[in-house]
């Protein structure tokens, strides 16, 4: 289903690493982690990714702070999806001022995860 | 109806039951959850410091929705809302006191799911 798509995850929980990597597995996405903000951007200044999932809440650097610097300073137009346990009222309208493209919630529903990860890859990248 | 020791409900659904993928996150779970406990129990009794509560309890909210032990992830959250909103020092202290409770007295069982997870991989 997700076939050569490149997933960054940026997120410092182990639990929800292994959850996501298993779903991933299954669907044939190749997937890198970072633990911060900070790893993600360094990833993604070494390799190009399809799209990026960013949890909101990281030590050192966090997920809107990293999503805005590979915005505003590094100009990267990858998709980025916000991956958080808040439900916070304020939560969604802040991610979309900080330059994600959506909101996913944890616990993670695989097949709606991988569902909108290949929309928003296919919306992105049309010959893909 | 009770609230079940143990809710593995949503590993399973994702996994298939998978024995050897069960056990390794309930073993992960294992080896994690209670240093994190460890952390906000500390930062709970010693100290006033909210946005450390609120972020080390965000951190367990995430795990506790993975595998779910009794109510401990309503009490968690809650802990969540109370440290982003720097207030409710008591009723922190209180819930810590239910999640600490909870997750002892559910211990053997999680671990006697991970060891029978561990003999069927």
């Amino acid at each position: 289903m997700l076939d050569s798509v490149t997933i960054l995850v940026a997120e410092d929980n182990l639990l929800n690493q292994r959850v996501l990597k298993f779903i991933f597995q299954r669907v044939n996405a190749s997937v890198k982690f970072a633990l911060t903000g900070k790893e993600a951007i360094d990833l993604l200044e070494q390799e190009p990714f399809d799209i990026i999932l960013m949890d909101l809440q990281m030590p050192e650097m966090d997920g809107l702070t990293a999503t805005k610097h590979i915005r505003q300073t590094m100009k990267n137009t990858t998709p980025i999806v916000a991956i958080t346990a808040g439900r916070f009222a304020d939560e969604n309208e802040l991610c979309l001022e900080a330059g994600m493209n959506a909101c996913v919630f944890k616990p993670f529903e695989a097949d709606s995860l991988c569902a909108l990860i290949k929309n928003i890859v296919s919306n992105n990248n049309p010959t893909s | 109806m009770d609230t079940p020791v143990l809710d593995l409900s949503y590993l399973t659904s994702i996994s298939g039951n998978d024995s050897k993928y069960m056990y390794e996150v309930i073993n992960l779970f294992l080896s994690t959850v209670p240093d994190g406990l460890k952390k906000l129990e500390q930062l709970v009794k010693n100290t006033d410091d909210f946005e450390g509560i609120h972020r080390q309890a965000h951190s367990l909210k995430s795990s506790f929705s993975i595998i779910k032990v009794g109510d401990i992830f309503d009490d968690i959250a809650a802990i969540v809302i109370l440290g982003r909103e720097a207030r409710g020092k008591e009723e922190i202290d209180q819930r810590l006191d239910n999640v600490l409770a909870t997750f002892e007295a559910a211990m053997p069982v999680i671990t006697a799911e991970r060891d029978r997870h561990k003999a069927r991989k």
